[in-house]
């Protein structure tokens, strides 16, 4: 990036109203701390007059921006590794090394993009080109694309699917938006032009039961369960009272409609029965017990849910955690604090001044989504190798160790058809929309992705026996196992068969043992292809994410 | 082929290997039970686990019709009573069959369960627990083959079928996960992709899986999180065992005669099936009847459904009782409600979950016993009162499990059953 656009891009604000910090004043602060001592050094060493001048004037503009700056000097933004490096220490744990560059580019491209490389792409990929992959996925029009799905199932749980909803986050990571304009639009509107209409699919799904609103609500963007606390104070957490869980009801029970309108009731309190057996209005509380006043809001003119989104800026906490959780849960396999929607005061982050200082951070980047999931991927703990040889298994909330995750359903049933087919693919919206198309037979059929992961028989039935996968091996005449069948030598064969599913090279013995399986195949080219191929497909090494 | 790290379990997937092959022209057993239809079986099944048979009537069962008549009120409908085998008790003259068995059969006719709305309904009845926002709850019937699973068996742990359009409902598997999910039979009563695709063979299918496995095998060496490729390797191991089975899907196996008495309708079709499963190791199975959701022209259907409800359960439970099944079985007809009181415009009758009756059958029952009373209209329950988590607690009960046990959701103990459940012991052996 040149100087220029750096320039450019710091001194261009976005308009933002809640955040403490804004961003382009965060980003000033950055590029004053590390540009003025390159230009001291140029000051003191430069020889020439006119370069010495120029310093001059320099500084001299670097101060004046500085003299601006009330706020302290920035930290390093999103450092995952310093925090998780010292908890290692404390805890004494000497964490495994990193992955090679195949097992960690496939796990990229999983995580960013719902797919394994294909076999060109793995070729290409050098391990010590990591960051600039990182960046270029990011930018990448696959991430925006598959990522929002993921964004959904965070947002709409079990209401995830809706296209129009999808479409929605597509757009909104396309543009960019933040965390917090997301929540907002999700809430609050406006529901106005095509693009963000369909923004109003999370309240749509919900709005004729205040209860599973309230759940809901909590769940997809605060990380708590309060539903306990409807009958009764939750019994295990002291944190959650029957006043949270009707506090959070309140800013939620004038909200009506379906069937894509969604409006305000101009009146209508959660109530509930008080221990004295009385009938109490609850007031409109948040999580962390802070009240708003009704008197607060202009009558008549505002929502109690601009109410709620507006305390959640406020008592940020819970809003930037569970996000910074909810998204550690997905590259991880397992929240910081997990469950992700238990987090309160008796069930802490297995690393606590990690989860905070992201969720800080994540704040001041004004949430920031690519700038997360990027310091999430850059970061060492996430490129850890799966394998653990040095006696017992440290615990996972540790993550001293890449676990093995099982794929979600979309991207095996993704995976499957790309390294099944004819190799064309490249990720091009063509590509894209056409994959959606033929994932749809395929999806039902797969277990979904748990944190308690359990394979069934019916998938395995589905895998073994399915027309849908004999399909997916038997069609096309430059298919894998078509393109195999045509090469006449056995290593050839095995080694683009290895590469081109597990997108990895061929190990010594590995191709030596298959050799030999090969030969004792008997049966004819083809179907030897497409019984190693099935073998390959649907072995462990390509049922998970390692 | 054996990558030299494991000898012992290349040995014994060659030996489960061999042993399917061979299978093929072998009458299969499971454990020691033939499953021959002609042999019962009786010794063996007595020692181990329970069995436990779900009749769902779907869109709700008339009580009036059934097993809470009111003869000659205004809200009995046309029917008359007749006696049954237990002095004092009469069931609707619709179920001949049965009033004979009722030695057999235990009746609660006073089931309060407060909800109406079929779906809503269906899961309270079958979760036995009120629908809570933030925690799925599995379905008693999955509960129960977690817990009454045999170690090491071929076959699922649960069956369900479902194959009329009315009400059709996939059981959830909830907290407890796909692995003890049921095998879903919607389509057809054999179980999707157990056939071996076109142009496979057998040897093939198998040699293709032995690589499959290694290949697993190997690849988990040494990773953090191997235990899931452990329960992705099972659940393929269960695919062989699965379609070994595919002749238990088959009533042309059975003789005629048999068929005949079960009837070759759906119901009765899903009801052989059941009892062929139930006898080869499965722990848990659901039949359904649908079309019961009478809102017009009430007696003219009940006068069609019940009489095949009533030959259909009255050979199923005298078929299981000579076979010596019946006692470690465990029967239960359900439905999300009853039907109302009133007599609508339409001659239909409503839903009504006020007041209303379960049949149930089998292992850890007192037979014949006829709990809780209804008033003289059939319009609330006078006596015994019971809700939709009291039978879950009951059937828990009965099938041999404690109630009261808990499992652990998260940081959450969850228990079986919902912490104010009564089990109605009036009822129990």
């Amino acid at each position: 990036m040149s100087l220029m656009e750096m320039l450019g891009r710091t001194l261009l604000p976005r308009v933002r109203s809640h955040n403490t910090l804004e961003p382009y004043e965060h980003r000033r602060q950055r590029l004053i701390g590390w540009v003025t001592p390159i230009i001291i050094h140029s000051l003191v060493l430069s020889r020439s007059t006119p370069m010495r001048l120029a310093s001059l004037l320099a500084l001299l503009f670097v101060t004046t921006l500085a003299v601006g700056a009330d706020a302290p000097m920035p930290r390093v933004v999103l450092d995952v590794d310093g925090q998780m490096e010292r908890h290692w220490r404390e805890a004494s744990i000497r964490p495994s090394s990193v992955a090679n560059g195949p097992e960690l580019f496939r796990r990229l491209l999983l995580d960013l993009t719902g797919r394994v490389p294909t076999a060109r792409e793995a070729d290409t990929f050098q391990l010590n080109q990591y960051a600039a992959t990182v960046r270029q996925l990011l930018a990448g029009p696959e991430f925006e694309w598959y990522f929002a799905t993921v964004l959904d199932e965070i947002i709409q749980g079990r209401h995830a699917g809706n296209d129009a909803f999808v479409g929605y986050l597509r757009k909104a990571l396309h543009d960019g938006k933040g965390w917090d304009i997301v929540f907002r639009e999700v809430m609050l509107g406006p529901w106005d032009t095509d693009a963000r209409k369909p923004a109003v699919g999370f309240l749509d799904k919900r709005a004729k039961d205040l209860d599973v609103l309230t759940v809901d609500v909590a769940r997809s963007f605060f990380g708590v369960d309060i539903s306990c606390a409807r009958c009764h104070d939750h019994p295990l957490v002291p944190d959650w009272k029957r006043d949270h869980y009707y506090g959070m009801a309140a800013f939620l029970v004038r909200t009506t409609g379906g069937k894509g309108s969604i409006t305000e009731k101009p009146d209508g309190e959660a109530k509930f029965a008080g221990k004295d057996g009385k009938e109490r209005v609850a007031p409109m509380m948040f999580l962390t017990s802070k009240v708003t006043e009704p008197e607060a809001q202009a009558k008549g003119k505002t929502n109690r849910r601009e109410a709620l989104v507006q305390i959640a800026f406020n008592e940020q906490k819970f809003f930037s955690r569970s996000f910074v959780n909810r998204l550690w849960d997905y590259f991880f396999g397992q929240g910081l604090v997990n469950p992700v929607d238990q987090m309160h005061t008796g069930n802490v982050a297995s690393v606590p001044a990690l989860l905070d200082r992201i969720a800080e951070d994540f704040a001041v980047t004004g949430y920031d989504i690519r700038k997360l999931v990027s310091a999430i991927v850059s970061s060492r703990t996430y490129r850890l190798d799966n394998h653990w040889t040095d006696g017992k298994l440290p615990a996972a909330g540790h993550f001293a160790v890449t676990r093995l995750r099982p794929l979600s359903q979309r991207q095996l049933a993704r995976s499957l058809v790309i390294v099944l087919g004819d190799g064309t693919f490249d990720g091009s919206p063509a590509h894209l929309t056409a994959l959606d198309k033929q994932t749809t037979e395929l999806l039902p059929a797969l277990d979904p992705r748990t944190n308690d992961f359990q394979s069934s028989a019916r998938e395995a039935l589905f895998v073994s026996n399915g027309e849908a996968m004999r399909k997916l091996l038997t069609t096309g005449d430059q298919n894998l196992v078509a393109r195999l069948a045509a090469t006449n030598d056995d290593r050839d064969l095995l080694k683009t068969a290895i590469r081109t599913v597990f997108a990895r090279p061929a190990t010594a013995s590995e191709l030596g043992k298959l050799e030999s399986w090969l030969k004792r195949h008997g049966g004819k080219r083809q179907e030897m292809c497409e019984d190693l191929v099935w073998s390959l497909v649907a072995s462990a090494e390509f049922r998970f994410n390692h | 082929m054996n990558w030299g790290h494991s000898p012992e379990h290349s040995l014994h997937r060659r030996a489960f290997l061999h042993g399917s092959l061979a299978g093929l022209t072998t009458a299969l057993s499971f454990g020691n039970i033939g499953i021959s239809a002609a042999k019962p079986a009786a010794q063996s099944l007595r020692k181990r686990g329970r069995r436990v048979l779900f009749v769902w009537l779907a869109g709700g069962s008339s009580q009036f019709e059934t097993w809470d008549p009111k003869p000659g009120r205004e809200t009995g409908g046309p029917f008359r009573t007749i006696a049954t085998a237990i002095p004092g008790y009469h069931v609707c003259e619709l179920m001949p069959k049965l009033a004979t068995m009722m030695r057999d059969i235990t009746v609660i006719r006073s089931l309060n369960t407060g909800i109406s709305e079929h779906e809503q309904a269906a899961d309270l009845i079958s979760t036995g627990r009120p629908k809570e926002a933030a925690l799925d709850y599995p379905e008693i019937g999955v509960v129960l083959a977690k817990e009454l699973a045999a170690k090491e068996s071929p076959l699922p742990d649960y069956i369900s079928f479902f194959t009329t359009t009315e009400g059709r409902r996939r059981p959830r598997a909830g907290f407890l996960g796909a692995k003890h999910a049921p095998l879903l039979l919607e389509k057809s009563i054999r179980p999707e992709h157990v056939t071996l695709a076109d142009g496979l063979t057998e040897t093939r299918h198998a040699e293709r899986e032995e690589l499959r496995a290694l290949l697993s095998d190997r690849f988990a060496e040494n990773r953090a999180g191997s235990e899931m490729v452990n329960g992705y390797n099972s659940a393929f191991q269960k695919v062989r065992g699965l379609m070994r089975a595919d002749h238990l899907f088959d009533l042309n196996r059975e003789p005629a005669a048999i068929r005949d008495r079960y009837g070759r309708t759906p119901f009765g079709e899903q009801a052989l099936l059941a009892r062929r499963l139930l006898e080869a190791g499965v722990p848990v199975v659901k039949v359904a009847k649908g079309f019961w959701d009478s809102h017009h022209d009430n007696f003219e259907s009940h006068r069609e459904l019940v009489p095949d409800f009533d030959q259909v359960l009255s050979v199923l439970l005298g078929d299981l009782k000579d076979r010596g099944l019946l006692e470690s079985t465990l029967v239960i007809v359900l439905s999300e409600f009853g039907r109302t009181p009133v007599i609508n415009p339409d001659v239909g009758r409503d839903h009504f979950a006020d007041a209303w009756s379960v049949a149930m059958a089998g292992a850890g029952l007192r037979g014949g016993a006829v709990y809780g009373k209804t008033d003289a209209d059939g319009k609330t329950v006078t006596e015994g009162r019971a809700n939709a988590s009291d039978l879950a607690a009951t059937i828990y009960k009965a099938a041999g499990i404690d109630p009261r046990g808990d499992y652990q959701v998260g940081l959450r103990p969850v228990p079986r059953a919902k912490e104010d459940a009564k089990v109605i012991k009036e009822i129990l052996a």
